[in-house]
């Protein structure tokens, strides 16, 4: 249905009718902004790739064959810009070799906690995160793409996404635990 | 056990979640840039690469070649031009045309190459003016 609502908007876009690009960049540009953020680590820098992300992408549409995913494309897009951005501006990229990924079962303990506010916690857990595990995390979780999608994003083997996937999903619980803990003796 | 396919609890958390926002105002800063960039394209497909100020300057030079070749000639030698034109009118265009070209050889090399890099030159700078902005930026001031 996704692809369907794209391709849609694509040829109308390509037929001439401009402005139903809009109805793209809408639709895409909290997680574009969400990965050029995370990657920038800068609101201002973050705003810019994302917008030429979308402006590369409108450029290009009359490549689009839709054998890939539209998302799959803009998302590979506009990660690579960000890399190659760091790269340019001679950025570090975030480490979290420090953070220790413990053996116990993967389980979280939101006790105390309102259900409401439970997606506010996993979201600064997150934030952690370095950029690429942020953003497998991201498209796996919260965008639902297989393993090789993330791949052709990523530009990683399928093998090479499950294993950091795996290690960012261990890191995450990690976090999330050690500020649930945090909250628990706050509360007590 | 819950692996990376299985855990729906963290899949529902994180689908829960509330993504960073760019600017309210972004949707619009990317359509403009693209209604922009519609419309230096639309620019560049209705410019032509040459215009018409630098068909008036070839047109120039190439009547000041004929008209150095005819003065040059037909100062010294005047029955040089009467011949040429009679012969045109004889007919014989082709012999016109031949008689032209051998009289051609007769202009002095310096002029003929100072004609020819002044063209080259014009055309060069009308070349880049046009597909850099900058360069016609820096000839108006």
């Amino acid at each position: 249905m996704e692809q369907k609502d794209d391709i849609w908007y694509i040829e109308r876009v390509l037929k001439g009718d401009k402005q139903y690009f809009s109805h793209i960049v809408d639709k895409y540009k909290d997680i574009v902004y969400s990965i050029a953020f995370k990657v920038l680590r800068n609101r201002e820098d973050a705003e810019e790739m994302a917008q030429e992300s979308f402006i590369k992408v409108y450029k290009s549409l009359h490549t689009f064959k839709g054998d890939a995913k539209f998302s799959t494309w803009l998302y590979r897009i506009t990660y690579n810009s960000c890399i190659s951005e760091v790269r340019k501006k001679k950025l570090k990229f975030v480490s979290t070799d420090d953070v220790q990924i413990s053996d116990e079962p993967e389980e979280m303990n939101f006790d105390g906690i309102p259900e409401e506010n439970r997606a506010l916690y996993v979201k600064a857990a997150l934030d952690k995160l370095p950029e690429d595990e942020y953003t497998l995390i991201l498209l796996y979780y919260f965008e639902e793409k297989p393993i090789e999608e993330i791949g052709e994003i990523t530009r990683l083997s399928a093998s090479n996404v499950k294993v950091k996937l795996f290690r960012a999903r261990k890191k995450l619980y990690s976090i999330l635990n050690e500020m649930l803990k945090g909250e628990l003796y706050t509360i007590l | 056990m819950k692996t990376i396919d299985n855990d729906t609890e963290l899949k529902n958390l994180i689908k829960g979640i509330k993504l960073d926002s760019p600017g309210s105002d972004f949707t619009s800063k990317v359509m403009g840039r693209v209604f922009e960039e519609e419309t230096v394209k639309a620019k560049a497909t209705n410019e032509r690469l040459l215009g018409n100020g630098f068909w008036v300057i070839l047109s120039i030079f190439v009547l000041l070649i004929v008209a150095m070749f005819v003065f040059s000639n037909g100062v010294t030698n005047e029955g040089q031009l009467s011949k040429l034109l009679s012969s045109a009118n004889n007919g014989s265009f082709s012999q016109g045309y031949q008689s032209m070209f051998n009289n051609l050889g007769s202009l002095p090399l310096s002029i003929g190459g100072i004609l020819l890099a002044g063209s080259v030159l014009l055309f060069i700078d009308k070349f880049f003016s046009r597909i850099t902005p900058h360069h016609s930026m820096q000839k108006s001031f």
